[in-house]
This record gives structure tokens, C-alpha cells and sequence, in this order.
């Protein structure tokens, strides 16, 4: 089993608007565990940015595909390229005992002569509530070096919980 | 040292179900489980949650949803909104063993459910013929309940002797 060394970690316990890990710096794949994450307001979906020197590439360079796995219902397929987020997740609850919980790995970060990838694997309650999770991966579209990642909620909703760890993989 | 520390190791021979206790703590939000389920007859292996009383859980509010995975016929979708066990985390039959990855969230946390993610990849004899079938899933589950979970229970579908092994890890976070 392959050694985790951990890199950044975020514990949310007052609203933010984001969070941000950074310390990507080798051409060694990175793990993301992400635990307990809540929206302020019910209902609003999680996305993933990358960052560059620390800063969120905000620009249409990203596309994802996921199996949406539900509990009440047929999985959904979705996919979509040059969009300007990493979609992770559907309209998140924050009723008691509703969160998002997730991991993430992410490859290539580090080289500017590849593209970021990433795959995911995550589960969460929407505020119906339903039982979802999602299985699938994304690109970031440009051949630059990734340092990092950033965390928030559709509509500008803050986060008010969750904790946030990056790890490099050895 | 590895952000991935073993906390218990755990096995069991000619069983039908498998208990284990005191693992989830405070010290850590997010587990890692390897479990590994080896039987003559064929089983699906489940997974119940304990709680901190030592109780195992056995009302129907555990969810599920599965992306059944097969290397002989199509793929299925397997789901549950509320079921009294947390259904398929791995299996056996004819002792070709099922080995399954399963991530826990949040167990001792009493204001969150008690989330997993788990992937298994085992042998199975199709068509009771001994021969060798492959399949494999993508699951994810969660218990709606708050309690505090200290623990998890491996039995199986048709209450048949199996051997099971199980490592728990704690993924570790320092916060500086």
C-alpha cells in the first residue's frame, strides 16, 4: 500500500467562501480526502477549480465525465468539455447528517507540458433527501503546472463545514 | 511515516459472520478498510455498521446504490433506500475469493451519517459449473443515522462458512 504523505489540510468550522490547498510541486500523483463538507444554505452543488501559483484558473478548460450512482432511482450519465468548473456533486443538503465525502486523485499537476486529470470517487445527500454519489474523472485543458485546487459552492453559498486534506502518493 | 495508519487486522476461518469492534474513534474522520472473503459456497458478503454500545445495527436505514460490473454479461444498476444491511462489498464461491477497498466517513462523528465508498473484484461460478466468472462493482452507502459508529459486522447473504480477513487504517490529519 502506498505511503501518503500529507501536503495541506482545511478544517472548516466558520463559514467561508472557498477553500484552497495548495503544495503541488512534484510529478507525483496526489490524493484530495475530503470529509464532512456542508454548503451554509440547503441545496447547492460542490465544484473544483485548479490552481496555478495559488491562484483559481477561472477560464472554460475543463471537462468531466461521471456515472451518477443513486439510491432512489436509475444512475444518471453526464459529461461536458470547456466548462469553467469541476462539477462534484448535485444539489448538496445541510440537514443533519447531510454532507459530501470524497477522494480524489489528481495526475500530471506538477508537468506544464500535460494536461491536469483527475479521477474521483464521491457520496452525498441531496436535500430531497436522496442518496447520491459520483464515479468519474475530469481534465483541466491546459499545460501549465497546477499547484493546487480550489473548493465552493454553486451561487456563491459559503462552506460552513468539512475538512480538506491533500496528500502526495509514494 | 504514512498519513495511513493500521489500526486492527482482523480474521476469521469457517465463519458465517465477523465482528470489528473499537476501530472508529475520534482520531480520525475517514478509515480505509481491505477486506478479503473466501468461501466454497457461493455469498454475497455484507457490511452492518456497530455502534458505540456494541449493538450492530440492523434497522432499515442504511442506503445503497451499485454499479454491478460483470465480464460475462451486462452491467447492472443495484440500489436500495432502505435496507437493513449494507448489501454486496464483496463475495466468494467455489473459494475463488472476493477482495473489496471500502472508505468510511465520518463514523464517530454524531452530527453526520455515516458515509462509505467501496469497490470489490471477485470470482464467482456462473453457472454452478466451476468455472471462473469475474465481476466487480462501484458502490456507495451510507447509514441515516447519527449515532456514534465504532465498529463494523461482515456477514453474508445465505449464512454460509467463509473465511474473512479485514485491515482498518485510520486516514490521518495534522492540522499543524
Amino acid at each position: 500500500m502506498g505511503k501518503l504523505v500529507q501536503v495541506a489540510t482545511e478544517t472548516v468550522t466558520s463559514p467561508v467562501a472557498s477553500v484552497t490547498l495548495t503544495g503541488i510541486d512534484s510529478d507525483d500523483v496526489y490524493m484530495v480526502a475530503v470529509s464532512g463538507v456542508k454548503p451554509a444554505s440547503d441545496s447547492y452543488p460542490l465544484y473544483m477549480r485548479f490552481t496555478e501559483s495559488g491562484t483559481p484558473n477561472t477560464t472554460a478548460n475543463y471537462d468531466f465525465a461521471y456515472k451518477e450512482l443513486r439510491a432512489d432511482t436509475t444512475f444518471g450519465n453526464s459529461g461536458a468539455a470547456n466548462f469553467s468548473i469541476i462539477d462534484l456533486s448535485a444539489s448538496t443538503g445541510n440537514d443533519t447528517g447531510e454532507n459530501f465525502n470524497a477522494i480524489l486523485y489528481i495526475y500530471n499537476a506538477n508537468n506544464s507540458s500535460e494536461y491536469t486529470f483527475c479521477s474521483f470517487e464521491n457520496n452525498f445527500m441531496v436535500s430531497t433527501p436522496v442518496f447520491r454519489g459520483r464515479q468519474g474523472g475530469a481534465v483541466f485543458t491546459q499545460t501549465s503546472a497546477v499547484n493546487g485546487m480550489q473548493f465552493f459552492f454553486g451561487s456563491s453559498v459559503n462552506t460552513s463545514a468539512g475538512t480538506f486534506t491533500l496528500y502526495k502518493v509514494l | 511515516m504514512s498519513a495511513l495508519r493500521l489500526i486492527n487486522e482482523t480474521s476469521a476461518s469457517s465463519v458465517t459472520t465477523m465482528s470489528v469492534t473499537d476501530v472508529f474513534t475520534s482520531d480520525f474522520d475517514i478509515y480505509k478498510i481491505t477486506l478479503y472473503s473466501e468461501s466454497a459456497l457461493e455469498q454475497e458478503t455484507h457490511i452492518r455498521l456497530i455502534n458505540s454500545s456494541g449493538s450492530i445495527i440492523t434497522a432499515t436505514n442504511y442506503n445503497y446504490a451499485q454499479l454491478f460490473l460483470r465480464s460475462y454479461s451486462a452491467f447492472s444498476e443495484v440500489r436500495s433506500a432502505g435496507d437493513s444491511i449494507l448489501r454486496l462489498i464483496t463475495g466468494s464461491e467455489d473459494n475463488y475469493g472476493g477482495n473489496a477497498v471500502v472508505w468510511v466517513f465520518n463514523p464517530t462523528n454524531t452530527s453526520s451519517y455515516t458515509f462509505i465508498l467501496s469497490q470489490m473484484s471477485r470470482g464467482y461460478d456462473l453457472n454452478n459449473t466451476n468455472a471462473f466468472n469475474y465481476n466487480s462493482n462501484k458502490n456507495i452507502g451510507v447509514l441515516k443515522d447519527t449515532t456514534a459508529i465504532t465498529g463494523f459486522h461482515i456477514l453474508n447473504n445465505t449464512s454460509v462458512t467463509a473465511n474473512y480477513e479485514a485491515r482498518t487504517y485510520g486516514l490521518r490529519v495534522d492540522n499543524g
